[in-house]
């Protein structure tokens, strides 16, 4: 009895240490890949416009020359000047402080949806893949019906369903985009589980939980992080998107999109009051975009197209 | 192939339903009442009982859904609450504005993205390259709405060029058509290149080329031929979306295509004719997807669908 | 690879500071640009020789009937198209429109004897008949929405209820002649008459054009008729020769469909519009320009926002109170609304039987606030959610400036932003805690503005008080209007001074864009658009 749990215990020893083994190369997979990155100087630059940006929106209080929501009812809708680079609102609200702490609501909701969204695609998709026939059918059935589903229409309804708010949004904008991290998982995994290891640690009686948290996901790692990257750009857009419509970040809490929204009314008379955030959208999203392609280069050339 | 085709259909007959009932389930859950909305000013509760009763919202739930399910399958998706115009004479009317609006944005895409992308492969790392580049990611990063009101007041108020709004003239689809398309332009132009690049450095290529064909002729013929898988893969799609409306741009120029339709049936509460127009853009979709992949099996031989693919 | 992603972000950054630049040169030059749209909107409007009026509106999306749908964007373009038997006029006096004379009234006030115009024409060339007029307040009521217009009127339970086919109340005796018979005295009878709700349709026409009455088809009385109703582009309305006050100047009015308010007032700088309205909130910006100012008119509709509390959720009247007293209503009329707007000092607006003028404003007295609030037993303050419908943009930045004012009384205010949807709902079946609403009245009367308050709920509050509900039975009973302004002036107390059910916040003036070339047009407090008198130089 105590023989054969030992046995066991052996086994499982085994096998954790050829999974482990199996992910140390890939961790020197991601010591090479790292060095292909720096090189990349144009996609550091981005990953250093990004530090920046998470810096500002991280020392917002410290760097916006006046609190976002204050309103100065003397100054509404002031030309920039040097008190107000980008003016003021039709509030009186310092236009360049709305940006700097705006860029807290698009980055925060930016990772924070890529997260919900990489909980739901990971779980989903490896399970499918894992898995396979009735499930997999059901769990890709479930993709695309998500996929089909009108995105802007699916979230003004979460949205009115649970509320307004910076938290709905984050789970908002991660139902709308796990299907592509889960589609990317499934066929991963699917690979992967074909694997020799992986179909010693299975005979040799590991539970499937163990095999997918130890033995699938960290080798999908370099997937999820690329997709978790390209991904946040993508909410961003949402978020502006949403915030646009009126259904995302409600006022006072500056988000760029709102920001646009409320400017619109006056393009014809102060137009920096719309580009300006409009620019910030864009430099995040660039950032973003480049420095994502450069680590899929880097990690997961196959992920291209 | 053709069983291949069956499943997949049969596959998206599945999804629709799955999507008609999230639909269903979404519009119950969500605060909200047409009938309260419709009567706004003398909203009071044997009132609202009365329309609720005149419009069938005083059925059970399933009764309801079955009703509706039973009319689907005819096609027959019923009339808007609001309005009571037929919902399916409602999608064809928006649909005639936002196919056009496509096709404008698909030809205004497709006509810069796919040279752009070819100059841009062709003159890799040159000045011309970098300019292409930059202008495609920014196409790809801007917000769609925010493109569409700077070009409003540029080229519609402040040039005097183009319509601010409406979609009564073809002059009335440019500033939307190059607001929508931008993005798609931006990627045609990318995906172009990759592409291109990758063909270009293939034997067969050099050899024309050390033959002496002249470049140009080498670049049309035979670089571009077999670049244009991913290339049509990409347009197909894009278009699919295109004809799924936008929102955005639909709001920003006050065009009444299916997006406008589509937010305004969600605003409403509109339950047929939101039924209705997110079965089209989920149809749409899935159909779009289907042919994608089959034309993929189509013009790559390699690839084959039958029993093991995933 | 490397070089040219350097060369990307150089020319990113570099075409960041162009952009900035471009954008600031651009301000610099706004006024000379409006200035040359100007002189093209003129031009246009000369060179089509045609008078037509182009409106800027939103796509109604219903059909244009208003006796089925009450939005006020509907009444914008039927005001033109059909009339009711009388009309009523800023200063609140009645006159008529489709009738010879003013009706008689019986000595016990029950009874009403009309005298039609004769050989008043509709636009399908038929003359209108006093059965038409029977048969349009019989639809009114089967019609349901806005029925309870006409609840005094005898047989009105019967015809709703469907136990009669017709409206006892109603006789006609020849076809121009004809009594209306109320079940009680209701003084506001005639003003009712006067909405657009009760616009007389022809009976034949109606009939026959079924669910396709204000989708295809619509007729009516008025100076011009209907050529095209189309989805998501527009109503187009020509002049009607056949007027029964001789046919008007203007060819036509062209309304144009337009979804976002912000390309509505783009479009009428670029002179391709005549008429659009405008938020408050560009009030500033437009007073301030040399050419928009003397274009921008206002007038104070008859109604006025106010701040709702719901009696289930708060029942103790000097909570209520307290709420009442944490909001400053002058520094949000001075600074959100820019000073377009006015305290008020009752509920009961200006222009109306039962206003008050020498009360004092309402004020902002977050001290007293706070001790009404412990003696009510809530010394740490309390929480109040405020519900707004986002439909109305203004309405978010008033609560929110709420939200920081009642924080001096020790009301911490969570505000909730909902669609008109779930916000009608919400008010319907008491889920409004506190909101902010507007009410305008659909004709002079105090009547039209309590009615929310008094026997249904309507009124998000769902207050209910028998003194009240007394005080408005006796006042549509009593026809002297002194009588009628202590009644209604004391029963306002109640209300607004004595349970605080509802608060008033302030009285809003309305803006809209003209074409200084068209005369005769004037937007009055009654809120309706009537083009009839309008010319273009």
């Amino acid at each position: 009895m105590s023989k054969k749990i030992f046995g066991f215990f052996n086994k499982q020893k085994q096998f954790e240490k050829d999974v482990l083994e199996n992910n140390m190369q890939y961790s020197s997979f991601y010591g090479d890949s790292f060095k292909q990155l720096k090189k990349n100087k144009i996609a550091m630059f981005c990953a250093g416009i990004i530090i920046i940006l998470i810096l500002i929106a991280i020392f917002a209080p410290l760097i916006a020359p006046y609190d976002p929501t204050y309103q100065d009812y003397s100054a509404v809708l002031a030309e920039p000047s040097m008190a107000h680079p980008f003016g003021t609102d039709e509030y009186g609200r310092d236009i360049l402080s709305r940006i700097i702490y705006g860029s807290r609501v698009s980055i925060s909701i930016g990772i924070v949806a890529q997260v919900v969204a990489s909980l739901v695609g990971v779980t989903l998709g490896s399970i499918a893949g894992y898995y396979g026939g009735k499930i997999d059918s059901v769990i890709s059935r479930i993709m695309e019906i998500f996929q089909a589903f009108p995105d802007l229409i699916f979230a003004m309804a979460i949205m009115t369903f649970m509320g307004k708010g910076v938290v709905n949004l984050f789970i908002a904008l991660g139902l709308l985009t796990w299907v592509r991290t889960a589609r990317m998982i499934r066929g991963s995994v699917m690979q992967l589980k074909e694997k020799e290891y992986i179909e010693a640690s299975r005979a040799s009686g590991a539970t499937t939980y163990w095999i997918i948290m130890k033995g699938l996901i960290p080798n999908c790692l370099s997937t999820i992080i690329v997709l978790v990257t390209l991904g946040i750009p993508n909410a961003i857009m949402y978020e502006a998107s949403l915030s646009f419509l009126g259904i995302g970040i409600v006022p006072p809490t500056p988000s760029w999109g709102n920001m646009i929204s409320a400017a619109q009314t006056f393009i014809n008379y102060r137009p920096l009051y719309s580009i300006m955030p409009g620019v910030a959208i864009m430099i995040t999203v660039i950032a973003f975009n480049i420095f994502g392609d450069g680590l899929r280069d880097a990690l997961d050339p196959k992920l291209k197209n | 192939m053709l069983s291949y085709t069956i499943k997949r259909l049969a596959q998206t007959v599945f999804v629709l339903f799955g999507i008609s009932l999230i639909t269903f389930v979404l519009l119950q859950i969500v605060p909200g009442d047409p009938v309260a909305l419709m009567l706004e000013k003398r909203a009071d509760p044997e009132t609202i009982a009365k329309v609720r009763h005149e419009l069938g919202l005083d059925l059970p739930y399933y009764v309801q859904y079955f009703n509706f399910i039973k009319g689907a399958i005819h096609l027959d998706f019923g009339t808007s609450y609001f309005t009571n115009e037929v919902v399916s004479d409602a999608l064809f009317r928006c649909f005639k504005v936002t196919f056009k609006l496509a096709c404008m944005s698909f030809v205004f895409s497709a006509v810069i993205g796919i040279p752009a992308g070819i100059f841009s492969a062709v003159k890799r790392g040159k000045g011309i390259d970098t300019v292409v580049m930059i202008l495609s990611i920014i196409g790809v990063s801007a917000p769609a709405f925010w493109v569409a009101i700077i070009l409003q007041i540029i080229f519609g108020l402040k040039l005097n060029i183009f319509p601010i709004s409406g979609f009564d003239s073809v002059a009335s689809y440019v500033l939307p058509s190059v607001a929508l398309g931008a993005r798609y332009a931006g990627s045609m132009a990318r995906i172009t290149r990759t592409s291109m690049l990758e063909v270009m450095g293939q034997d067969y290529i050099r050899t024309a080329r050390a033959k002496g064909v002249r470049k140009w002729a080498v670049i049309l013929k035979h670089a571009l031929k077999n670049a244009l898988i991913p290339i049509v893969t990409l347009i197909g799609t894009d278009f699919g979306y295109m004809l799924t409306g936008s929102m955005l741009i639909e709001k920003v120029f006050s065009i009444p295509g299916i997006g406008k339709l589509a937010v305004d049936a969600m605003s409403n509460r509109d339950l047929p004719l939101l039924e209705g127009t997110v079965m089209y853009i989920a149809f749409v979709f899935v159909i779009v997807n289907l042919i994608v992949d089959l034309s993929y099996a189509f013009l790559d031989p390699r690839i084959r669908y039958g029993k093991g693919v995933v | 690879m490397k070089r040219k992603w350097t060369g990307v972000a150089l020319l990113c950054a570099a075409a960041l500071l162009l952009s900035a630049c471009g954008g600031s040169k651009t301000s610099e030059t706004t006024t000379e640009n409006n200035s040359a749209s100007e002189e093209t909107q003129t031009d246009s409007t000369a060179s089509t020789g045609e008078k037509v009026v182009r409106v800027a509106a939103v796509d109604p999306q219903v059909a244009l009937d208003p006796q089925q749908y009450t939005y006020s964007i509907v009444m914008k373009i039927t005001d033109n198209i059909t009339e009711s038997l009388l009309q009523s006029n800023d200063d609140g006096s009645l006159e008529p429109v489709l009738l010879a004379k003013m009706p008689e009234i019986s000595d016990d006030q029950l009874t009403y004897s009309f005298e039609l115009l004769p050989d008043v024409k509709f636009h399908d060339g038929e003359v209108m008949k006093a059965s038409d007029v029977k048969y349009s307040y019989e639809r009114l009521i089967k019609m349901a929405k806005m029925a309870t217009l006409l609840e005094n009127v005898q047989g009105y339970d019967e015809l709703s209820a469907g136990t009669a086919d017709e409206l006892s109340g109603f006789q006609i005796q020849d076809d121009t002649h004809f009594t209306i018979t109320l079940k009680k005295a209701y003084a506001p009878f005639l003003s009712v008459l006067s909405t657009a709700y009760t616009a007389i349709y022809p009976e034949k026409a109606c009939e026959e054009a079924g669910d396709d009455w204000g989708m295809k088809t619509l007729y009516g009385t008025g100076p011009f008729k209907m050529d095209s109703y189309q989805s998501g582009v527009g109503v187009t309305l020509s002049r009607f020769d056949d007027y029964h006050e001789g046919p008007v100047k203007l060819d036509g009015v062209d309304y144009k469909f337009i979804e976002d308010v912000n390309t509505q007032v783009l479009e009428y700088q670029a002179g391709n519009v005549d008429y659009v309205d405008v938020d408050p909130s560009v009030y500033p910006i437009y007073s301030s320009n040399e050419t928009l100012k003397d274009q921008m008119h206002g007038f104070q509709p008859i109604g006025c926002y106010s701040l709702t509390v719901n009696v289930n959720t708060y029942p103790d009247a000097r909570v209520r109170e307290a709420i009442a007293l944490s909001i400053d209503r002058a520094a949000i009329c001075d600074s959100i609304l820019h000073g377009t707007a006015t305290v008020p000092t009752s509920y009961i607006p200006a222009g109306i039987i039962g206003h008050d003028d020498s009360l004092p404003e309402f004020e902002y007295d977050p001290e007293q606030a706070k001790e009404l609030l412990a003696e009510a037993g809530y010394p740490d303050g309390i929480d109040l959610r405020v519900t707004v419908n986002t439909k109305y943009a203004g309405n978010v930045a008033i609560a929110t400036a709420f939200q920081e004012q009642a924080k001096e009384a020790g009301i911490n205010v969570e505000v909730e932003q909902v669609d008109s949807a779930a916000w009608s709902d919400m008010k319907a079946s008491g889920g409004v805690d506190c909101g902010i609403s507007n009410w305008y009245v659909d004709y002079p009367d105090p009547e039209s503005m309590l009615y929310p308050m008094t026997k249904t709920d309507t009124n998000s509050s769902f207050w209910h008080n028998d003194e009240f509900d007394q005080l408005l039975e006796e006042g549509i009973a009593t026809t002297d209007t002194d009588e009628r302004q202590e009644i209604y002036a004391k029963a306002e107390h109640i209300m607004t001074r004595e349970d605080w059910a509802t608060t008033p916040l302030y009285n809003e003036t309305k803006f809209y864009l003209l074409n200084p070339n068209i005369t005769g047009f004037e937007v009055g407090s009654t809120f309706r658009m009537f083009w009839k008198d309008a010319d273009i130089q």
